[in-house]
């Protein structure tokens, strides 16, 4: 099509459109009282002597190009000042040996002194762990750490010690642990993931009736939970 | 971009031959009024505005009248300055153009016109509305006015190559517009 630019004459209206078109070719003439209504305002206008013109709104060149400058040197300033902050800026101290458990401690509360040295071949928490991310390990710049968040964090510190307990092989300490957390938190965010550890807990001291019953009350409750699959592979590793 | 401004002009040394010069400018306004208000029209401005618009485009043709060349055609030069006043008058108003169907209300007694006609017009008006004004002026010049595409660029201040590639595709737009304003009219 644009090939026709050659020719200097562009292609021809399809048929349909040219019929259409051919109807409004035609101008009908303005009402009479249209037409003198306008020619008297353009000779008010023309005896007024006031003139309103089309300009173009462009700033004069020079001025153009020391804007543009400006607006650039500001965005290359602002810029410069923000890389210096994010290089000046401390990095955050790497937690000292014990992973997720002093991650939650730093923002809850100060790690106990007699922390075990052994838990640092801990396994990684939950699924529903990552919402404790290293970035939020750091000191938070906020001054008050709401109540909601404090009690998520505690949760979340009472099943990272059960996960702790159960790679010791310690399965009553994780009965006892998760026993606190369905206390303190009968309907927490995580208790899909404690009724798998108490599962797995049970499974390990070889209580198998009670490994049953738990995990039916966890069908029953979770029904599409994607730790179903775990449950079953625990049961059957009890045949 | 332009803008509309308001300048004083006052009568300077050559008082006659401004005299002249709007004894001219009125009587070509004149010539064109009609061209010029329909024109107007075909470029989206709202019936109740194309009296107040005629008026901006006389002001700018008498403000510009010396640099008009009188050998060449008067109207493509007075499609650019209403191409100019409409899309200023539309970035001032964009907010406030419906962007529904606007019915064209039969202004006046044309008694030589069919009813056909009538509808048919305000089809092809409604279906020029649909088209993006860049691309709507193009049309209007070249396949409504017939004006060469040559002087269609040099009017719109656009390359050639620009003014084929928005002929191509308004003619595309404007074919579905009137298609798909003949279906609703249908199921109506």
């Amino acid at each position: 099509m644009i090939g026709h630019g050659t020719s200097r004459t562009p292609p021809p209206l399809p048929p349909a459109l040219e019929a259409w078109l051919a109807y409004e070719r035609e101008i009908a003439p303005q009402p009479e009282m249209v037409r003198a209504r306008a020619l008297a305002r353009a000779r008010e206008a023309l005896r007024e002597g006031d003139v309103v013109f089309l300009a173009p709104r462009k700033a004069p060149a020079p001025v153009r190009r020391l804007l543009y400058a400006t607006a650039a040197g500001l965005v290359l300033m602002a810029g410069t000042a923000a890389a210096y902050q994010m290089l000046r800026r401390p990095a955050p101290v790497p937690p000292p040996a014990e992973g997720h458990t002093q991650v939650v401690s730093a923002v809850a509360e100060p790690a106990p002194a007699s922390a075990p040295a052994q838990q640092t071949a801990l396994e990684p928490v939950a699924p529903a762990a990552p919402a404790v991310s290293p970035k939020a390990s750091a000191p938070s710049r906020r001054t008050g750490v709401t109540a909601k968040n404090q009690a998520r964090l505690e949760e979340l510190r009472l099943l990272v010690r059960a996960r702790q307990a159960d790679a010791r092989g310690d399965y009553l300490s994780v009965l006892s642990v998760l026993s606190e957390h369905e206390r303190s938190f009968p309907t927490g965010r995580l208790s899909e993931e404690r009724e798998v550890l108490r599962v797995k807990a049970l499974v390990g001291l070889h209580r198998g009736g009670e490994a049953r019953q738990v995990a039916a009350n966890f069908r029953r409750q979770f029904p599409r939970s994607v730790l179903l699959h775990k449950i079953d592979d625990m049961l059957a590793s009890l045949r | 971009m332009n803008q509309l401004r308001v300048a004083s002009s006052q009568p300077r040394s050559g008082t006659v031959s401004s005299h002249t010069i709007d004894e001219a400018c009125l009587d070509a306004y004149q010539r064109e009024l009609d061209y010029l208000m329909r024109t107007l029209r075909r470029l989206g401005v709202d019936p109740d505005d194309v009296e107040d618009l005629a008026q901006e485009v006389f002001l700018v043709l008498r403000r510009n009248w010396r640099q008009y060349d009188p050998t060449r055609a008067l109207k493509p030069y007075l499609f650019g300055i209403a191409f100019r006043v409409a899309a200023s008058h539309r970035r001032k108003r964009w907010h406030e153009v419906p962007l529904g169907i606007i019915d064209e209300p039969d202004r006046g007694p044309s008694p030589d016109r069919t009813v056909e006609a009538n509808q048919a017009r305000a089809i092809v008006l409604d279906a020029l509305n649909r088209v993006p004004l860049k691309r709507r002026a193009v049309l209007v010049m070249h396949d409504l006015d017939e004006i060469p595409v040559q002087d269609v660029a040099t009017t719109l201040s656009i390359p050639l190559f620009t003014v084929y590639s928005r002929l191509r595709k308004a003619r595309r737009e404007l074919e579905a517009a009137v298609t798909h304003i003949q279906r609703r009219s249908v199921i109506r």
